[in-house]
């Protein structure tokens, strides 16, 4: 009993608290990269009372393009001196007809994939698309096949 | 026997991302990867800063990057940046031995261009007037100052984001240039 109990407390610290905390962790950066993109500069509020359909789309943009020089706020919600000229040009572009991918690319195309909160699916991002769950993977098959052949151990032990 | 192995494998992953993010030791995320890296100067035509107000010429880029046959450097300074005083001594003694340095004067005025010209001396072979920050914009420019390298046929080998000093040069610039431009006794500046 007492051999089960201290192989348990073995896979709990080897398995179950990194992928906890890890998990957490996560969570915790999501949680805050959302909510301080989601706070928003009214430092230099744009017109759009020529094109009020535009300004859902501005917000949407602007939330999810990264600030260069402050890395943890979107153009958004940083007052940086990069940030309004990136607020301008997604508003002038807006004006003139452009989609938010048009935006997007034009973006990225100047300050790299790193730019946008949404950075696309392509080869060179798979590992930091699936890495998380693909690490998860390991970890639960990892617990089951231990937990698997742990008993048996344990059983032999006893008398 | 077998349990050994599969307890084995958190330590392989475990050493697999220390390595990873051993790797990333040093590297400072706040200097972005330049997007525009092995791609030509961007077409812009922007005014040449210069003393005499009325004789203001342009210059395209195709002009800019025509007739080297060596790399040269692009570094974006503007009055408003205090890094760029403190830059400006290792970007002068660049220009002393000879190589092409043309200044990008990022999001400034006129008179205070000039001013920190007077004041500082004038390395440039001449200075793109980018009040607008528009060429800046087409290569990246979040901030002052920054250098970029560029080959004699106009493409862009390196962008380096933020003071440049001789430990970077000789780290990221050296190598591009067939003879080290720095005499290995000159005065590290």
């Amino acid at each position: 009993m007492i051999r089960l109990m201290t192989h348990f407390i073995q896979l709990v610290s080897t398995f179950i608290v990194p992928t906890f905390t890890t998990t957490l962790l996560f969570l915790v950066t999501v949680t805050f990269t959302c909510w301080t993109s989601l706070s928003l500069a009214a430092v230099d509020p744009m017109d759009f009372s020529s094109a009020p359909h535009l300004e859902a789309r501005y917000q949407e943009l602007t939330a999810s393009l990264r600030c260069p020089k402050c890395q943890n706020q979107s153009i958004g919600g940083s007052d940086a001196q990069i940030s309004q000229d990136m607020r301008q040009r997604v508003y002038k572009m807006l004006l003139a007809g452009q989609t938010n991918e048009a935006i997007e690319a034009y973006m990225i195309e100047r300050y790299g994939e790193f730019v946008t909160y949404d950075p696309p699916v392509n080869p060179r991002n798979y590992l930091l698309w699936f890495g998380p769950f693909i690490f998860m993977l390991i970890l639960i098959i990892g617990f089951v096949l231990v937990r698997r052949s742990g008993p048996k151990i344990s059983q032999e032990d006893t008398l | 026997m077998k349990s050994k192995f599969y307890i084995a494998i958190p330590l392989c992953v475990f050493i697999l991302l220390a390595i990873v993010l051993f790797l990333g030791i040093g590297k400072n995320p706040q200097h972005l990867e330049s997007a525009r890296i092995g791609q030509p100067m961007p077409a812009f035509e922007l005014p040449i800063l210069s003393a005499e107000q009325n004789n203001s010429q342009s210059i395209t880029a195709q002009q800019l990057i025509a007739n080297q046959n060596q790399p040269w450097l692009l570094n974006v300074w503007a009055s408003w940046c205090p890094q760029c005083y403190a830059e400006h001594g290792f970007i002068s003694a660049i220009a002393n031995t000879g190589t092409r340095v043309v200044g990008l004067n990022y999001k400034d005025t006129q008179d205070n261009a000039h001013k920190f010209l007077n004041e500082m001396g004038n390395p440039y072979e001449l200075s793109l007037f980018d009040s607008a920050g528009d060429l800046g914009f087409d290569l990246g420019v979040y901030g002052a100052p920054e250098t970029f390298l560029l080959d004699a046929q106009g493409q862009i080998l390196i962008r380096h984001a933020g003071v440049l000093d001789r430990k970077i040069w000789q780290e990221k610039f050296a190598q591009f240039f067939t003879q080290p431009i720095f005499k290995p006794d000159s005065a590290k500046e």
